[in-house]
């Protein structure tokens, strides 16, 4: 049952297969041999003779395997970091902010900046230009013994920037007063249409879902260069709730966000922005939408230039040697190859076992990092991902696969080329 | 020059001086070796028509070779060894073992299935040679120098395994120099310059 098991289910490689069902093990006159096409399966048979190669080089088969599965780790960290910074550009490009600047108010010692914003968004009502103050409010909250970050949203930021969500949908005019959208680790079993309890008695709807890895804006203060960075943080644990339709008692206790983003009319004039602009500029400092993104790329193109130089120098290093050490091993198997020429085994077959045998090594290190790649968000279910600024996710898993492929492909050329090279006598008198 | 092997049962000899090719047509008779000139026909077929999977089929099925440095997997089994041409044809995977000791059997050396060839004699490896040369019944076995590396008991003990398989029907083709073999073959082709003289 399990010969039955393997000759069946392990893998199947479609290729021409030589045989003679009337001389197999009984060779006679006369001898016929022909050539149908057959699916060939690499059955039990092959395992053993794929063993056989694993054992014989298990050394540097380990040396293999630790060393892709450092090189994996990297290459999903580095793409996990720019997914994060990536992630955040993309939602403040795609978001209705054009005609905004981010402002951020200089506090006086002991000023509670609370009310302070609230008195800079009531100052700003007097502009002609002045459309919007957007920040977010906040309270801490608990669920099932994890900390919560309730954040409350106004009704301008629910329209201007809706977030990426897994499942359900962004709040809308007919969302209920107490529809939730909800996001990090901790909210396992909780599917959209639930009502949850949080410790404090607040009972929520939940109408979404956003990505455990997915950003949401936190509006922090980033000093004089601001990039999207300062704007967007991993949602650790939230749960959005639209301020606008609460009530009264539940915004009294909570906190704004350091920073805000003012929107101006459309068809404010120059003139317009300029006093709205005087008017800021005495009570803190602002940065235009573009400059923000200016400064948000060339942020990438620094990280990418800082991230990339020891890890791209490792991987090819690493990928050099890998390849290195895979034509020993295939030279230190052509003894034994030679011996499975001489009892009937093509170049064709000996190229498939040996590049199996290649298949499997590296199949281990992948296997690896894609588990860790897709249960990262679990490992930090206590200890939020916000603070490792890294996005790891099953995206990072495509470039995992990518380059795995490609080393296997590589890889798989030198049994190609070596048999290309020698014939089987070749082989044989390598063994002498 | 032209061989034809009619006689499937018989002792075949090729002789020559060393460097004389003897080797060279031995790896052409086998499918190991390509030809640049002639043809080479088995049972009615041109050799050179067949494709490199149809003539590893053939090596598999139809030849078995027995060499002098033996051309074991060291570090392996006896019984490995002679289960190595059934990994390429279709042999049940349960068979193979069963198979392979019934051929350790024949040669005498049943209890050797389990220890490594590195660790055997010079005519323990050649038994578990010749074992694996017939654990797939093939027709022809083609040896070159099989006793060149044995002492001359052990090589008359070789030498006589040869007959009793040539008894059961096998044809058997020795490459060797050694005139001490001749007496146990039937026909004795010998070349010189490459050609053959007698």
């Amino acid at each position: 049952m399990k010969n039955v098991f393997f000759q069946t289910t392990v893998l199947c490689l479609y290729c021409k297969w030589y045989s003679n069902p009337a001389v197999a093990g009984t060779a006679q006159f006369p001898l016929v041999v022909y050539t149908p096409r057959k699916v060939m399966v690499i059955n039990m048979k092959t395992l053993i003779i794929i063993k056989s190669f694993i054992r014989k080089n298990i050394f540097p088969i380990i040396i293999i395997t630790l060393t892709m599965t450092v090189i994996l780790f990297i290459l999903v960290t580095v793409f996990g970091k720019l997914q994060y910074i990536t992630q955040a550009r993309d939602i403040y490009e795609q978001a209705d902010l054009k005609n905004s600047v981010y402002f951020e108010k200089s506090f006086n010692i002991g000023e509670d900046f609370t009310t302070a914003n609230k008195k800079v968004e009531q100052s700003l009502k007097n502009y002609s230009a002045f459309e919007s103050f957007l920040n977010t409010e906040h309270s801490l909250d608990e669920y099932s013994s994890f900390p919560v970050n309730k954040r409350y949203y106004s009704n301008e930021l629910i329209i201007k920037m809706p977030l990426r969500l897994i499942s359900g949908e962004w709040f809308s005019d007919s969302s209920g007063q107490f529809d939730a959208v909800i996001g990090g680790v901790i909210w396992g079993g909780v599917k959209v249409g639930d009502k949850i309890t949080l410790e404090s008695g607040l009972t929520v709807n939940i109408i979404g879902i956003m990505d455990s890895s997915a950003v949401s804006p936190s509006m922090n203060s980033g000093g004089s260069t601001i990039t999207v960075r300062d704007i967007f943080k991993l949602s650790e644990n939230i749960l959005i709730l639209n301020k606008s339709k609460l009530p009264a008692e539940y915004m009294s206790k909570n906190s704004s966000s350091i920073c805000s983003i003012i929107t101006y009319k459309d068809n404010a004039t120059d003139s317009e922005k300029h006093k709205m602009m005087e008017y800021l500029s005495t009570e803190g400092i602002t940065t235009e939408y573009n400059v923000i993104l200016e400064n948000t790329n060339k942020d990438i193109k620094q990280e990418i230039s800082k991230m990339l130089p020891i890890p791209l120098f490792l991987m090819i290093i690493s990928t050099i040697s890998m390849i290195c050490i895979c034509t020993l091993s295939i030279k230190k198997s052509m003894s034994e190859h030679s011996v499975y020429f001489l009892n009937g085994c093509s170049k064709r077959r000996s190229v498939i076992i040996i590049s199996s045998a290649i298949m499997t090594i590296f199949t281990i290190p992948c296997l690896i990092n894609i588990i860790l790649a897709l249960f990262f968000p679990a490992f930090l279910r206590y200890n939020p991902a916000r603070t490792m600024d890294i996005i790891v996710d099953f995206n990072c898993v495509i470039p995992l696969l990518i380059y795995t492929i490609a080393v296997l492909l590589i890889t798989s050329l030198i049994p190609i080329l070596f048999y290309r090279k020698y014939s089987p006598l070749d082989f044989y008198r390598r063994n002498l | 020059m032209m061989i034809e092997l009619k006689d499937i049962s018989k002792i075949y000899r090729i002789d020559g001086k060393l460097f004389y090719a003897k080797s060279t047509l031995m790896h052409i008779l086998g499918c190991l070796d390509n030809f640049n000139e002639g043809d080479y026909i088995l049972n009615d077929m041109n050799i050179s028509d067949y494709t490199a999977g149809k003539i590893a089929h053939l090596r598999n099925q139809f030849y078995g070779f027995v060499l002098q440095d033996f051309s074991l997997i060291n570090h392996k089994t006896a019984l490995y060894n002679v289960m190595t041409p059934m990994f390429f044809n279709k042999t049940p995977f349960h068979e193979m073992k069963k198979r392979a000791l019934e051929a350790l059997e024949k040669l005498g050396i049943p209890e050797q299935a389990k220890k490594d060839v590195v660790n055997m004699s010079g005519g323990q490896r050649q038994r578990v040679a010749i074992a694996r040369a017939i654990v797939n019944n093939s027709s022809v076995i083609l040896a070159d120098e099989p006793t060149g590396n044995l002492d001359s008991v052990t090589a008359d003990e070789i030498m006589n395994i040869f007959i009793d398989l040539n008894k059961e029907g096998k044809t058997i083709i020795i490459v060797t120099h050694d005139d001490h073999i001749a007496s146990f073959c039937n026909r004795v082709i010998n070349i010189s310059d490459g050609k053959i003289v007698v």
